[in-house]
């Protein structure tokens, strides 16, 4: 019973912050300006520092953008070089000291949270995000040659060496596993095509891969509802989309919740299972115990009382299970924590107290309840002449 | 055998069941299923040629032609400069309203090729209710506009309450 | 006053179809404080006439008086209740619950009754049978005398006013029997228990003044008598 409480637990512990972290929190960004494409996947590179940008939009554009009274803030972003593993943004310097990530919260260097160094100034710079240190084991002066491209193999810019300056503090959002350098120095690096290194200096000319966009709030803090009239005209346009991640996210979460409800369901038959063998292993021990029940009746229990014995019993069993689990269940949360930190940058924690931990213990009580009951029964049906020692 | 024949039929009679309280429920006849991208009200354009969005906020109307059927995300610039309405407001007759060309300059868009029109009028404050109706070229062809605000105008799929209206008649 | 009180008790067993009168008695008494022997073969319904002292029987027809209590139309759980006050039973064969320790036997006894044991009770009652050096061990760890000792011992602790106890010695040698009978009888002389007990054997009834067969007091196991179609 333990065990299908504790999966269940986790299942639901990792399934609801999962479902916190990827819907409701959008990691400060209210919306993604990008290329057309999979929405989808620009939410997974742009927030989540996976898969690929589809395409590229226009300096221009997203100038015309970033003048909209809607838009409260607009930080452009180049995707497309990493380091061991690790993705490099090119992204503008206001990101790292303008933007918040999540509500009151803003990027710090400072060593009280964990951070070291400052902001990219010069363009031979680096930032790296607090997971991205310390998988590479960073330290503040280290230098590195970025790789054009995010697979292995991918060429590696030999003339190029950054430095890093900063080590963010950690934010527990995919943030930390990116390596962030100056917007500039995406056109600056040599051996791009002659069409990149153009855009360094003309910017009529230039690309980016996206940007990160802040709306503008109305009474009680809600985006602004025209941002659905924003993401509809830009959504026009021949080259360019805009995409809300709490919009997007949901979708992903149905198309895949399947497997959720699959883990839910094998630790629901398992805990039930569970509960059958409680009660087949009561039903069994009664059979063992009528000598010992009839006794206590011999001794003045009444029929209520011997009842009570066996329910309480089922009950305790249930109870110890129930705690047992919610114990193991916050352990195997731990566990799948650190995957999904790994994988994703998104922190989970393990004392997050989700809706199964409401219901594990009154849960298995009930269950404890009814695997008692018919042992129950039979306890109080239990005569007493028939079942003590033969007499002379 | 019998046994496992009644429980599958239970189970088609619960599915069926299931499938024609879906098909007669609100859900399914919502709106005829399109979604208005401005949180307006839709009206159909010809025989769902297309669709005009209409959104009224405090002295502003603003109308969005867009795509026919479910493509109701999708704009349909159209020439016009302007657009004449005749606006009946229940119990209060009829006023003239001008709806004039609001490019989107994001989706690339100009005076003589625009999807986006907007009108004023300190009245439309007080206005809970009302329909209206114009012309304009769409998609290449002459169109007789019907708005109907804030019920939407779709003859083809008519809401609820007119269906029932139609049946009492 | 009397302890028990029997008057045209009669109790009969209904097998299928047919019908068994197993206990016939017009008339028995036994005042407080007595100690009793009750003696006859096997079958001639002493265990059954103790199960209905105990409450843990109902008889058919008749008055059946016990510390006061009327028990021929008392409800069960009153009778389970009048059982854990008043009665303590000694079995033939102990009858100790196994997964417990005999201090914890001894405090069972106490755990339905009026009175809220303590182990120090428990500890003093183990003490009076010549158990100190034994609270911590199982039955199993127990020699039979010492077995039997044990529920002497629980027998007693919720300070009953009867004992009945069925074959107490049956299953113990000749000198283990002589130690447990003077255990019993000194027992209920200093709580002031009324003793009934019942058995076959000879040696037992001659430690008892008041004695009777059974035979003489149940009717019911006369031959030709008490069979009905």
């Amino acid at each position: 019973m333990a065990i299908g409480m504790a999966l269940l637990v986790a299942v639901y512990s990792l399934k609801e912050q999962a479902h916190i972290t990827f819907t409701q929190i959008g990691l400060g960004v209210d919306a993604i300006l990008g290329p057309k494409g999979s929405p989808l996947q620009i939410v997974l590179n742009a927030i989540y520092h996976l898969e690929d940008m589809p395409g590229k939009i226009k300096w221009t554009y997203f100038k015309e953008v970033e003048k909209d009274p809607l838009v409260f803030q607009a930080i452009p972003f180049c995707v497309g070089h990493s380091y061991r593993g690790f993705r490099v943004n090119a992204i503008d310097r206001r990101f790292l000291t303008e933007f918040e990530y999540l509500p009151g919260k803003f990027f710090s260097f400072s060593q009280k949270a964990g951070g070291q160094g400052r902001p990219f100034q010069g363009s031979q710079e680096a930032v790296a995000g607090w997971t991205a240190a310390k998988s590479l084991r960073l330290r503040m002066g280290d230098e590195f040659h970025p790789v054009c491209g995010v697979q292995e193999g991918d060429p590696v810019h030999e003339k190029d060496k950054l430095q890093f300056v900063g080590i963010l503090a950690p934010t527990g959002t995919p943030h930390d596993r990116a390596i962030y350098i100056p917007l500039e120095t995406f056109y600056e690096l040599s051996g791009h095509p002659p069409e990149t290194v153009v855009m360094a200096e003309r910017t009529e000319y230039r690309e980016i891969s996206g940007a990160y966009l802040k709306i503008k709030r109305i009474r009680g803090g809600a985006v602004h509802p025209g941002i659905q009239g924003l993401k509809f005209a830009v959504n026009q346009s021949d080259r360019n989309q805009i995409v809300i991640p709490s919009e997007v996210l949901p979708r992903l979460f149905n198309i895949i919740g399947w497997v959720d409800r699959v883990l839910l369901a094998i630790a629901s038959i398992l805990t039930a299972l569970s509960a059958l063998f409680l009660f087949f292993s009561l039903l069994s021990a009664m059979r063992e115990r009528k000598r010992d029940l009839a006794l206590l009746r011999s001794l003045g229990a009444t029929r209520k009382t011997v009842m009570g014995l066996v329910i309480s019993e089922a009950l305790l069993i249930s109870f110890l299970g129930g705690i047992m689990g919610l114990a193991l269940g916050h352990g195997l949360t731990a566990f799948g924590a650190l995957f999904i930190k790994a994988e994703t940058g998104v922190g989970f924690t393990a004392s997050y107290v989700s809706l199964a931990d409401w219901l594990v213990l009154p849960g298995g009580l009930l269950l404890g309840l009814l695997a008692g009951l018919v042992p129950g029964i039979q306890a109080y049906r239990l005569g007493i002449l028939q079942n003590l020692s033969p007499l002379s | 055998m019998r046994k496992k024949f009644s429980f599958s039929m239970i189970h088609l009679t619960m599915l069926g069941l299931l499938g024609y309280l879906l098909i007669h429920s609100g859900l399914a006849g919502q709106g005829h299923g399109h979604k208005a991208h401005h949180g307006g009200v839709l009206n159909v354009i010809g025989k769902e040629f297309g669709h005009v969005e209409i959104l009224v906020r405090e002295d502003m109307l603003e109308a969005w032609f867009v795509g026919g059927g479910h493509d109701t995300g999708r704009s349909v610039p159209i020439q016009a400069a302007e657009i004449p309405l005749t606006v009946i407001i229940p119990g209060k007759g009829s006023k003239k309203l001008v709806l004039k060309a609001d490019p989107m300059k994001l989706a690339g868009e100009r005076i003589g090729h625009c999807s986006h029109f907007t009108a004023r009028a300190e009245w439309l404050r007080e206005v809970k209710e009302f329909e209206a109706q114009g012309e304009t070229v769409f998609k290449g062809i002459r169109h007789k506009l019907v708005i109907k605000y804030p019920r939407g105008y779709d003859p083809i799929h008519p809401p609820k309450r007119e269906r029932v209206k139609e049946g009492e008649k | 006053m009397a302890a028990i009180k029997v008057e045209s008790l009669e109790l009969v067993f209904e097998c299928g179809k047919n019908r068994l009168k197993v206990l016939d008695i017009p008339q028995w008494q036994v005042e407080g404080g007595e100690h009793f022997a009750l003696f006859g073969p096997s079958g001639s319904g002493k265990t059954t006439f103790l199960n209905l002292l105990a409450g843990l029987l109902t008889p058919h027809s008749g008055r059946l008086k016990v510390c006061g209590h009327s028990l021929e139309d008392m409800p069960e759980a009153q009778r389970d209740r009048f059982r854990a006050q008043c009665i303590g039973y000694i079995y033939q064969n102990f009858n100790l619950l196994q997964g417990f320790n005999a201090l914890e036997n001894v405090l069972l006894g106490m755990t339905f009754g009026p009175r809220k044991g303590e182990l120090k009770d428990a500890e003093s009652l183990l003490n009076e049978v010549g158990l100190s050096h034994r609270y911590d061990f199982y039955p199993s760890q127990l020699s039979l005398g010492e077995q039997q000792r044990v529920a002497v011992a629980r027998a007693m602790a919720n300070r009953p006013q009867l004992i009945l106890a069925d074959e107490p010695t049956g299953s113990l040698d000749p000198k283990n029997r002589d130690a447990v009978l003077k255990l019993l009888k000194d027992a209920c002389r200093n709580h002031g228990c009324t003793l009934v007990l019942v058995s076959h054997e000879r040696e037992v009834i001659s430690w008892f003044e008041k004695a009777i067969p059974f035979l003489e007091l149940n009717r019911a196991f006369q031959p030709n008598v008490g069979m009905e179609p």
